[in-house]
């Protein structure tokens, strides 16, 4: 692959990492979580760090064919199959549990005195 | 000098994205990135490297998010798709580039200190600005919806979550069929944004 190519590829991963179809997305916040850099990263899916920017550019493994995406994204570009399936997970579970909390700040939110004006009509009767 | 794509490479990467293979995306960004960009740069020669290199991306990245948009005219148009796509989006920078630098020069224009002594507080500035209309942007949306999933599937959107599972998660119905998810992950999104529009607000 030429240097051009190569420099293109890494800002393809870079902006691939800010929308979660992507596997970017999802190794970034796992090594925002971990506080990990990408070296780190690669050394554990036994992968050399030039095949990261190829690995963010992956789509997401689906829910329903989460083993075989993951199989298939392994076999491709020759990483550890198991680190990566645990990292998806692990992220997946923190991003839901995060997404589950948001609805309370939402009640309190609403639960506010109503203006004059929003007074329903059996509030008045 | 960039490899030639061929359309038999092209119609085969695009049958493996509409089918879902996670790693066919990767495999056609390093096919298209160099041939896409340099057509691209020659379109628009004044725009900045980074900024063609940008709009190339981004039209990459809806493609491979919802390949079947790129074959209504047929598997052979998909790279003059792409390209379009692409020239879209380096259009649309500079048009907003072009507002910003105008905005820019207004502020300067109204203020007495040196250009140099000014350029910090004025990136500051904008920054504030931008940062403090999303967020009365958001806390206004909120306010808005009656109902806890609504708000959450909204809350999603302007954090710029995009995959059907995600808003099915919040929906509570990802045990359904995918065809199932995704008509009511739209029907929640159509009802919210016909609630604010009726308001007097849009989520984007």
């Amino acid at each position: 692959m030429s240097r051009t190519n190569q420099a293109l590829l890494l800002n393809a991963a870079e902006r691939a990492a800010q929308r979660p179809e992507f596997l970017g997305w999802v190794l970034v916040k796992h090594m925002a979580n971990c506080g990990i850099d990408s070296k780190a990263l690669a050394a554990s899916l036994r992968c050399t760090p030039d095949t990261m920017p190829r690995l963010f550019l992956c789509r997401r493994p689906r829910s329903e064919q989460f083993a075989q995406d993951i199989a298939f994204i392994s076999a491709r570009l020759s990483i550890d199959g198991g680190v990566l399936s645990r990292i998806v997970r692990q992220v997946e579970s923190i991003t839901a549990m995060t997404a589950n909390m948001l609805p309370e700040v939402g009640t309190l939110l609403a639960a506010r005195t109503r203006p004059e004006s929003e007074t329903s009509v059996d509030d008045r009767a | 000098m960039a490899a030639r794509v061929t359309g038999a490479d092209l119609g085969a990467l695009h049958r493996r994205l509409v089918e879902g293979d996670p790693t066919a995306s990767e495999e056609a960004a390093r096919l298209l990135l160099e041939p896409l960009t340099s057509v691209t740069q020659r379109a628009f020669p004044r725009l900045d490297a980074q900024v063609i290199a940008d709009a190339v991306v981004d039209a990459l990245l809806e493609y491979f998010v919802g390949p079947e948009r790129a074959q209504e005219r047929g598997v052979e148009h998909i790279q003059a798709y792409l390209q379009r796509a692409a020239w879209r989006n380096a259009a649309n920078q500079y048009r907003g580039s072009k507002r910003r630098k105008f905005r820019e020069q207004n502020w300067l224009q109204q203020s007495d200190v040196p250009d140099v002594e000014v350029s910090s507080p004025l990136g500051t500035l904008i920054e504030e600005e931008d940062a403090q209309a999303q967020s009365a942007k958001e806390a206004s949306l909120m306010s808005l919806l009656p109902d806890d999933s609504d708000r959450l599937i909204l809350r999603l959107r302007l954090a710029g979550e995009r995959s059907t599972e995600a808003f099915a998660r919040a929906l509570g119905v990802d045990n359904l069929t995918i065809h199932e998810q995704r008509k009511l992950v739209k029907q929640a999104k159509d009802r919210i944004d016909k609630f604010l529009r009726r308001h007097g607000s849009k989520t984007k």
